[in-house]
């Protein structure tokens, strides 16, 4: 009977025990096949081109002095009037070599702007003539013999993700800007002026619902106010305006986790020695909650870098380096949104998870510094 | 610690300047900035860019042209207007994908300078007197699977299919197996295209069972991963990974699509209100129909004019 | 002597003022959360609730009980995405749960300290994965391997939404569970051990049931990102534009890609439906915040609440 009993409950704890372990096993395995799946399809997609390189195309009319007295042979390409190495291309002429004091380095476009040209640039057109129309000898010979101001269709190659890049980091640096100060002055009233009482109730009561509202609604909000109502149309200053929003319960929480740190014996010694409750909170205060509110921008980065469906209807969905604060050259995607719109419009999932593990790379370095953070933090106050 | 405290000090005091200055932030508009170079080549507003430096211009375009409506010209139209922008450089075009309906209502409105679409005007869109510039024409395809066998379909059969009417593949001459609709969203242009095109309507409408992607691609992807899937798509995206069948018997090729006998094809139009349309707008249409404007038509798939 | 105390008191004077505008600085800074709260409800609910009222209204009752959503024949029926949302969030929680829980015991009761130090970087990197790359793994590896065991032969489905949804949900229940597992008192575990309890017995009678309102807490959480979710399940839902499902393999149309699928580019009545949405989503995300603020009162842990 007692042995009976006592292989039952060895079987019931086995049972348990292996239970258990399969769902450590699937959380962990889910994890590997996630990670796996973005590294395979997307690492081939992940070169230097991808990094460096504009989204867009980006085509251009240059005017360049051609000096056709700079007679010289070369190697097969080589245009000696422009100082300039090209080879055929798909229905134009790619440019493999520019020379150091070459004339292209001094083209300017129709705004009499300077537009230097680089490698990889193609040229489109020269003159009149487009270089589809043109066999490769033909269109060799033409820019060959031109002299003179010469003017050339030139289209950089795109394919990049510096654009959205850029974009990521305004929008991370715009939003900080707004939601930093007044999350941690909040954090700051909740934790060393309010008292119990129903406005600390209702706020309260307030970021909790913040916290708890789908990023969707926060889309819809930012469209309705800021891109329709006050007329920013999509732009990064309006998406940045929702993010803050979106990003004020992560900062105020966390920020007055750190200030909760801070021993009352702190506080007291120094109202003892005199100093009133802004010099303690700034010299005191703050210092000691220095790293707790890193970990707080840091977070709030890692929403920024992972929002999508509050930015789509906000910051709009286009490639460019935003111009200005509000308006249409100011609308921008960030890498998240771009990877979306990938999806969505293209069907081309490598390059959304190429996109996708440059997101990834962020992500973990930013867990890896709020870590450093908290254990420097804790090693300090012998908290560990 | 005391130059430590200084720095949070000043951390805290920008931390506060920017809550109060955070307010003021909006004013950075975007102002215009056509710094008007005198030096500059320029650019009449009917040439194309290949037109030689020397040519007499007759006037230097410059302002803001609003573009809105059809999503489905947002490649075309984006080239287009980084070439025109590129040789008239004074000139901002700012174009929204705002669907065809909005673009047209936009222009009625006066809200727009350019109304694009990506379908006929219908008869009470027309009382407004717009004047229409067919600038492409594009064909719908038909997507199924590499694996299917199929190769034709009718019209009818396609209202059935997207109806819900027919619901497995070996009614219209395949295997049997359940037919996997799929749709675009509601707003799209091709879906509306699309359903006028084969009267969907009158077969009852979209079938509640029809998978909705949002995009082309969407769609694109979703036939390519699914042996009984079948969509409708752009022909620009049809590649490898779909097959496209023929309707009625006809390919869906660029010259049929533009006589019509394939009838899957709409056109793709500006609509502007002539009396007011600025310079520039006008030579931005007229570029749109020029050479290196059609060219562009091409690139991304769709049927140059000619 | 006089002047000097005059200037004392100036002083003190700028000090208070000094004190009191940053005090105010402060509380301003407090009540950003609040207007905020109060501005996303007015915003979103007066634009939603627009459709129902004057005239030309749209009935409310049809709206919430509808089995159709066709905006172009303004039909906006909402039931099955309601519906749709409801399944999908339970079917997450069912699965997610039980995995996290299992999975958070292991980590705070049975795992040596050198996996732990592996496994939980790892749940926080899951954690903090855009939901945009959850939608694309869903997309390339989950609906396929759907497709092939589907009935309907075809993979975005109810069951596609719950496998990525219940994935999207583990770290949080995972994290909040281990915490409160960690905060069950040691006494706990040794007088169970002292009542001849094996250690797996201890877990899962003395030291889970104690943890149970963090769990609690951990599951509503999870109820929350489930039913909020958008992007992720945009890609792989099927977004049927009627009907109710009636089998894990049918197509869903969660209310949060509803709005999300169809905002860009729609207009009029069409958009105010979307708020409408809109606010039957909020009202929802409004029970379980209630909820989960009534379970943290209980548990005196005004923690945060990430």
């Amino acid at each position: 009977m007692n042995t009976k009993n006592w292989n039952n409950r060895k079987m019931k704890d086995g049972f348990l025990r292996s239970l258990i372990y399969l769902a450590t096993a699937v959380t962990i395995s889910i994890l590997f096949i996630i990670i796996g799946f973005i590294l395979y399809k997307g690492i081939p997609g992940i070169n230097f081109n991808f990094l460096t390189r504009n989204w867009d195309n980006k085509t251009t009319f240059v005017n360049v002095k051609a000096d056709a007295s700079k007679a010289g042979d070369g190697a097969e390409g080589y245009i000696s009037s422009l100082g300039i190495t090209v080879k055929e291309g798909d229905k134009n002429l790619v440019i493999t070599k520019i020379e150091k004091n070459s004339a292209v380095h001094k083209a300017v476009n129709m705004k009499n702007e300077s537009y230097d040209l680089k490698k990889d640039d193609t040229i489109t057109k020269i003159g009149a003539d487009n270089t589809e129309d043109l066999s490769y000898t033909d269109a060799l010979k033409l820019l060959k013999d031109s002299d003179g101001t010469l003017r050339l269709k030139v289209t950089r190659p795109g394919g990049g993700i510096v654009p959205m890049f850029v974009s990521t980091i305004y929008i991370i640096l715009l939003s900080l800007a707004i939601a930093g100060p007044i999350g941690i002055s909040a954090a700051i009233y909740l934790n060393e002026y309010a008292k119990p009482g129903r406005i600390l109730r209702s706020i309260r009561f307030a970021i909790q619902n913040l916290a708890g509202i789908p990023s969707i609604i926060y889309g819809l909000f930012g469209m309705l106010l800021f891109v329709q109502t006050l007329k920013m149309q999509y732009s990064i200053l309006a998406g940045s305006l929702t993010l803050s929003i979106l990003l004020l319960p992560t900062i105020i929480s966390t920020t007055e986790e750190a200030l909760k740190e801070i021993p009352r014996s702190y506080r007291e010694g120094s109202y003892g020695l005199g100093a009133t409750k802004l010099q303690t909170i700034a010299k005191i205060i703050l210092p000691g909650a220095l790293p707790g509110i890193l970990v707080a921008v840091i977070l709030s980065i890692g929403r920024i870098v992972g929002e999508s469906a509050a930015l789509i209807f906000t910051a709009g969905t286009v490639a460019q380096i935003p111009e200005g604060l509000i308006g249409g050259k100011s609308s921008a995607a960030t890498l998240t949104t771009k990877m979306y719109w990938l999806i969505k419009e293209t069907g081309d999932l490598s390059s959304a998870s190429s996109i996708a593990v440059v997101l990834l790379v962020l992500i973990i370095l930013l867990n890896i510094a709020s870590k450093m953070i908290t254990r420097q933090f804790l090693k300090k106050t012998g908290n560990g | 610690m005391k130059l430590k405290n200084k720095v949070l000090a000043v951390l805290l005091t920008i931390a506060l300047v920017g809550v109060l200055g955070g307010c003021g932030k909006t004013n950075n508009t975007n102002s215009n900035t056509s710094d008007n170079t005198t030096t500059e080549p320029t650019q009449a507003a009917t040439e194309t860019p290949a037109a030689t430096d020397d040519t007499s211009s007759t006037d230097n375009l410059s302002g803001t042209v609003t573009i809105t409506g059809s999503t489905s010209v947002e490649k075309i139209l984006n080239d287009m207007i980084d070439e025109f922008t590129a040789s008239n450089p004074d000139v901002t075009i700012n174009y929204t994908g705002t669907g065809s309906s909005a673009g047209i209502s936009d222009s009625i409105a006066g809200a727009n300078d350019i109304g694009a679409s990506s379908r006929d005007l219908k008869d009470d869109e027309k009382s407004a007197g717009l004047k229409e510039v067919t600038f492409a024409y594009d064909g719908i395809a038909i997507a199924v699977n590499p694996a299917n066998t199929l190769t034709d379909i009718s019209v009818e059969d396609l209202a059935k299919i997207f109806s819900g009417q027919i619901t497995n593949w070996k009614d219209v001459g395949g295997k049997d197996a359940t037919i996997v609709v799929v749709s675009r969203e509601g707003a799209s242009g091709t879906r509306s295209a699309f359903e006028e095109l084969v009267k969907l309507e009158d077969a009852g409408g979209l079938t509640e069972d029809a998978t909705v992607a949002e995009g082309n691609g969407s769609v694109q992807t979703t036939v390519a991963g699914n042996e009984n899937a079948i969509g409708y798509v752009s022909f620009s995206y049809i590649d490898s990974t779909v097959k496209a069948l023929t309707v009625n018997g006809v390919e869906g090729t660029p010259e049929n699509a533009k006589s019509g006998t394939y009838v899957l094809s709409r056109p793709f139009l500006f609509v502007y209100d002539e009396a007011k349309a600025s310079a520039a707008a006008k030579a931005f249409v007229e570029f749109s129909l020029s050479d290196d404007g059609q060219a562009f038509v091409e690139k991304h798939g769709g049927i140059k004019l000619d | 002597m006089k002047k000097n105390v005059s200037n004392q008191n100036k002083a003190g004077r700028a000090v208070e003022y000094k004190e009191t505008l940053f005090r105010m600085i402060f509380l301003l800074s407090a009540l950003v959360s609040v207007l905020s709260v109060i501005a996303i409800i007015v915003f979103v609910f007066a634009k939603g609730l627009r459709p129902f009222f004057g005239k030309d209204a749209y009935s409310f009752l049809s709206f919430i009980t509808g089995l159709k959503w066709d905006p172009n024949n303004n039909v906006f029926g909402i039931l099955y995405m309601i519906v749709g949302s409801l399944l999908a969030t339970l079917g997450a929680i069912a699965l997610g749960v039980p995995i996290g829980l299992l999975t958070a015991v292991f980590i705070a009761e049975i795992a040596p300290k050198k996996i732990v130090s592996v496994i939980k970087p790892g749940i926080e990197l899951l954690a903090g994965i855009p939901s945009v790359i959850y939608g694309a793994f869903g997309l390339g590896i989950i609906v396929p391997l759907i497709n092939k065991i589907s009935p309907t032969g075809q993979g975005q489905s109810l069951l596609a939404v719950i496998c990525v949804l219940t994935i999207m949900v583990l770290p949080t229940i995972i994290s909040l569970s281990e915490s409160s597992i960690r905060a069950v008192p040691k006494s706990y575990r040794e007088a169970s051990y002292g009542l001849g309890a094996s250690k797996i017995q201890t877990i899962f009678k003395a030291v889970v049931p104690a943890a149970r309102s963090g769990i609690l807490t951990a599951t509503v959480l999870g109820i929350g990102r489930a039913i909020g979710e958008t992007m992720a399940v945009m890609m792989i839902a099927g977004n049927n534009i009627g009907g109710l499902p009636t089998s894990i393999f049918s197509k869903v149309r969660p209310l949060t890609t509803n709005i999300a699928m169809e905002m860009s580019y729609a207009s009029g009545r069409h958009q105010d439906m979307l708020f409408a949405t809109g606010v039957v989503l909020f009202t929802f995300i409004m029970l379980v915040n209630f909820t989960l603020i009534r379970l943290t009162k209980r548990l005196g842990n005004e923690g945060p609440l990430r």
